[in-house]
């Protein structure tokens, strides 16, 4: 592109056309980002090692126009609104009875490898079972003690969307 | 003679104009009024490393211009479910205003709905509590709440706090 041609691309006539090429595009980005991939700071540290504090990356809904979550996916559960969610990791899914032993999960009564827990723990959870409709949710960082780590069985209307990357 | 159609059309619109602009205008009002009223509850409980927790009286009077005389409190997750006066919630402000050395409190996704009559209002929102204690080092605590406002003598106050869990263990 020469010189005049990137002038005319950065700085464009101002058509009808060209107002509503931006009008289309400032419209089209807003209803993205705040509607099927919303950005996200990740803020505390239930999901470390996996995500830390101060990580970026979207909330994206589109799976979730498709299909129910799914078993390891890492999701966005909605508080009052979208502004503030949870960050965690499904690891059951309705009618399926969870439980912690000695630090490990245990799903329907067999042992879940779980690679991305790294830190050793001590979680103890007497066997319950996921609710119609709902998925168990937990974060990663079981170093936390059971008793301060939010987490549990959620409706999956809730669930917002899961991360990108 | 003249039609008198345009006119009472005119005159149909007009009105209609008016009173949905009185309509949004009075909600704004009392919405405006009730997100004034979070805001109060968000500086008389955060606390600035450089301040020093205000005397007691002055909370009272902070508290009894913002909550009902008795402001019922439903928590599923700690163990304050019960009834408290303005002056037992400014005491229990003043508390933990004592156990940390900074607090920030503030609501998100803040969405009120008027109940008929325009007297009570629901408030859903999410809080979120951040800050230092002086034994334990930083907190950082979200609660997805459901206030509820009153509006007794053309002052809204809030009279329910409902602590609504959102993952059940």
């Amino acid at each position: 592109m020469d010189r005049s041609g990137y002038k005319h691309f950065l700085f464009p006539k101002l058509t009808k056309a060209t107002l509503l090429r931006m009008v289309l595009i400032t419209v089209g980005a807003y209803l993205f980002f705040s509607r099927v991939c919303i950005p996200v700071r990740v803020d505390g540290i239930s999901m470390e090692p996996t995500y830390h504090p101060g990580d970026f990356t979207f909330c994206c809904r589109v799976p979730y126009f498709f299909h129910p979550p799914r078993v390891g996916d890492i999701v966005f559960i909605r508080m009052s609104g979208w502004k503030v969610m949870y960050m965690k990791r499904v690891i059951a899914l309705p009618g399926d009875r969870v439980a912690f032993r000695n630090g490990y999960l245990y799903v329907n009564g067999k042992l879940r490898q779980e690679d991305y827990v790294t830190t050793p723990s001590n979680w103890d959870l007497t066997p319950r079972k996921v609710k119609p409709g709902h998925v168990y949710v937990v974060g990663d960082n079981r170093k936390i003690p059971i008793g301060d780590q939010v987490f549990g069985q959620v409706p999956i209307s809730r669930v917002v969307g899961k991360v990108l990357w | 003679m003249v039609s008198r159609r345009p006119l009472l059309t005119s005159f149909l619109c007009l009105a209609l104009i008016v009173a949905a602009f009185s309509f949004l205008r009075l909600t704004k009002n009392d919405t405006e009024r009730i997100k004034r009223h979070l805001a109060l509850l968000e500086s008389m409980v955060s606390l600035s490393s450089r301040n020093t927790p205000a005397p007691f009286l002055q909370k009272v009077k902070e508290a009894k211009l913002l909550f009902a005389r008795n402001c019922q409190v439903i928590d599923h997750e700690d163990d304050f479910t019960g009834t408290y006066s303005p002056q037992a919630l400014a005491a229990l402000v003043l508390r933990f205003q004592g156990q940390v050395l900074s607090a920030k409190l503030a609501f998100y996704d803040v969405k009120i709905t008027f109940l008929p009559g325009k007297r009570e209002a629901w408030i859903h929102c999410t809080a979120r509590l951040k800050g230092k204690a002086r034994s334990q080092g930083a907190f950082d605590e979200f609660r997805e709440l459901k206030i509820l406002a009153t509006k007794e003598q053309e002052r809204w106050r809030f009279s329910r706090f409902v602590n609504i869990e959102a993952l059940e263990k």
